[in-house]
């Protein structure tokens, strides 16, 4: 079963209704699941203190980091192709989804980052990952390419070699940028 | 209730030397494994599927194999709790719904998150105030652990994790503290701001998300990328030394303008502690505290370190729930602290 997490944050407790629940937790006793989603006030009826852990007064800072790099205003939503996390959603919650999230947010991470850890990171048109892939797309049409010629192909060879050239011109147009 | 053993015994990693402001080291460090979603965003069964992998590779490793592993669906509230207590896990670990789980290592001095904001935070406690040394045992371990798994790594960056605040290096060194003079002198908030200025985070006694109490504060890097290991280290080490002197400082002067005020203050918590009959712990640290800088200061008192760590650790209410094998309400749990306590100090 897939578990949507953002489901969570909008969950109301179990007991009254109306308050969003901040304390989740399954417990599993005698083999039977139950799951709790309760407010504070609610647990702390059922004699749950968590006093000693106030309430996370440090979950607005996922959402302080995030407005600090990003506009205010319009942006374009991107959406991670591995994972399908949003950059609207990372907006709210200051978490990234998986490791691509890293490449596909990469313009806007960036600017973050350099604000919270005070640093300059070099700026580059493409990811380390991005790069890699190219470099394997020209591996993979290189081998196409020795076939094509090996075949006698080459019409088709020649298609290759310029499609070939194109992406390394692209790469050099990218790296003068 | 599964810990009653524990919550027999005093924190290993509790210094017990009261005449330093000092009390423990923690170095903790952020990895997520190659190709699976960060536990934000994977579903249950990757959950699932990350923390048998986590617990069958770490038996493998020397110094894991007498660890502890525990399911924390198999836990209830009492016991979430108590693993909080303990330093042992956090909030996110114990009540967020997630398929997580904590690997506890020998004597408590290292345990693993499995499934908290990233796939493994691995920390570990020291109780030395040579942060090299804590440091180096620490890097050693995490390299056994980075490498028996494919981590998820950036060339640029570093290890990635799902928040971007511990990207980079991943690690994130706190001193547990005690500063009573700078907050009784009214002294603190300048401190943590000043210190937020330079990248130095102070919270509460519990880490994250907790508020302080009894002027115990963890103090810690916020920076982790575009550092090595040693510069966070000696980073550390530097606002270590200025905190200690502007504790002196502060020591100086209040004792010059108000002696008799705090003198009272140190009194009136050992009274506490040995006559009341009922007590909360947000009281009992706030008295802790202050007979702790009375041995501070070089006052006879009829405490040690050791008895006061004790106090601190042992008289939490899910360590007394856990002692007594039942859940109780808070007034029960209070005079049963003022017992324990008076117990220790008898």
């Amino acid at each position: 079963m897939t578990e949507d997490p953002a489901k969570y944050s909008a969950n109301l407790c179990d007991i009254c209704g109306k308050n969003p629940a901040t304390i989740h937790f399954t417990q599993i006793v005698d083999g039977v699941v139950t799951k709790m989603h309760l407010c504070a006030d609610c647990a702390k009826k059922k004699g749950i203190f968590l006093d000693e852990f106030s309430a996370p007064p440090f979950d607005i800072l996922g959402k302080f980091l995030s407005a600090l790099a990003l506009p205010q205003k319009e942006y374009r939503d991107i959406t991670c192709p591995n994972c399908g996390k949003r950059l609207s959603e990372f907006k709210k919650d200051g978490k990234l989804g998986c490791s691509e999230c890293w490449s596909a947010f990469r313009n806007d991470l960036i600017p973050l980052l350099e604000k919270i850890h005070g640093i300059k990171i070099r700026s580059r048109s493409r990811s380390a990952k991005k790069t890699s892939q190219v470099q394997s797309e020209i591996k993979r049409l290189q081998e196409l390419l020795d076939e094509a010629v090996e075949k006698e192909e080459y019409e088709k060879a020649a298609e290759l070699r310029d499609e070939i050239k194109q992406i390394r011109g692209e790469g050099k147009n990218r790296k003068e940028k | 209730m599964k810990f009653a053993d524990f919550a027999a015994r005093p924190c290993m990693w509790l210094s017990k030397d009261t005449s330093s402001f000092y009390l423990s080291t923690r170095v903790r460090f952020a990895r997520n494994i190659k190709d699976f979603f960060f536990p934000n965003r994977a579903s249950s069964a990757q959950q699932l599927k990350i923390r048998n992998l986590v617990f069958e590779k770490i038996s493998c490793l020397k110094y894991w194999k007498t660890s502890e592993k525990i399911l924390l669906e198999e836990l209830d509230i009492t016991d979430r709790r108590f693993l909080m207590e303990r330093h042992l896990a956090s909030y996110d670990l114990v009540f967020k719904d997630k398929i997580s789980g904590l690997i506890v290592g020998e004597r408590e001095m290292m345990s693993i998150m499995v499934n908290e904001e990233d796939h493994l935070r691995i920390q570990f406690f020291g109780r030395g105030s040579s942060l090299g040394d804590t440091l180096n045992l620490a890097l050693a371990r995490e390299r056994e652990i980075s490498r028996i798994f494919d981590m998820a790594k950036d060339p640029e960056l570093g290890y990635l994790t799902a928040c971007p605040t511990n990207v980079g290096t991943g690690l994130r060194i706190s001193f547990l503290v005690h500063l009573p003079a700078l907050s009784i002198g009214g002294y603190i908030g300048d401190v943590i701001e000043s210190l937020s200025r330079i990248g130095i985070v102070v919270r509460g006694f519990y880490g994250e998300a907790t508020k302080p109490y009894g002027d115990f504060f963890q103090v810690s890097n916020q920076v982790t990328l575009g550092v090595s290991e040693a510069e966070i280290t000696e980073k550390l080490m530097a606002i270590f030394s200025q905190l200690e002197d502007a504790s002196v400082k502060a020591t100086d002067e209040i004792l010059k303008k108000r002696k008799i005020e705090i003198y009272d203050s140190i009194y009136r918590s050992l009274g506490i502690c040995e006559r009341s009959r009922k007590i909360s712990y947000e009281e009992l640290m706030r008295c802790i505290s202050y007979i702790r800088f009375g041995l501070m200061i070089g006052l006879a008192l009829p405490v040690d370190g050791e008895k006061l760590n004790k106090m601190l650790v042992m008289s939490q209410p899910a360590h007394i729930e856990e002692r007594e094998g039942r859940v109780m309400s808070p007034i029960e749990r209070d005079r049963m602290r003022s017992e324990f306590v008076r117990e220790i100090l008898g």
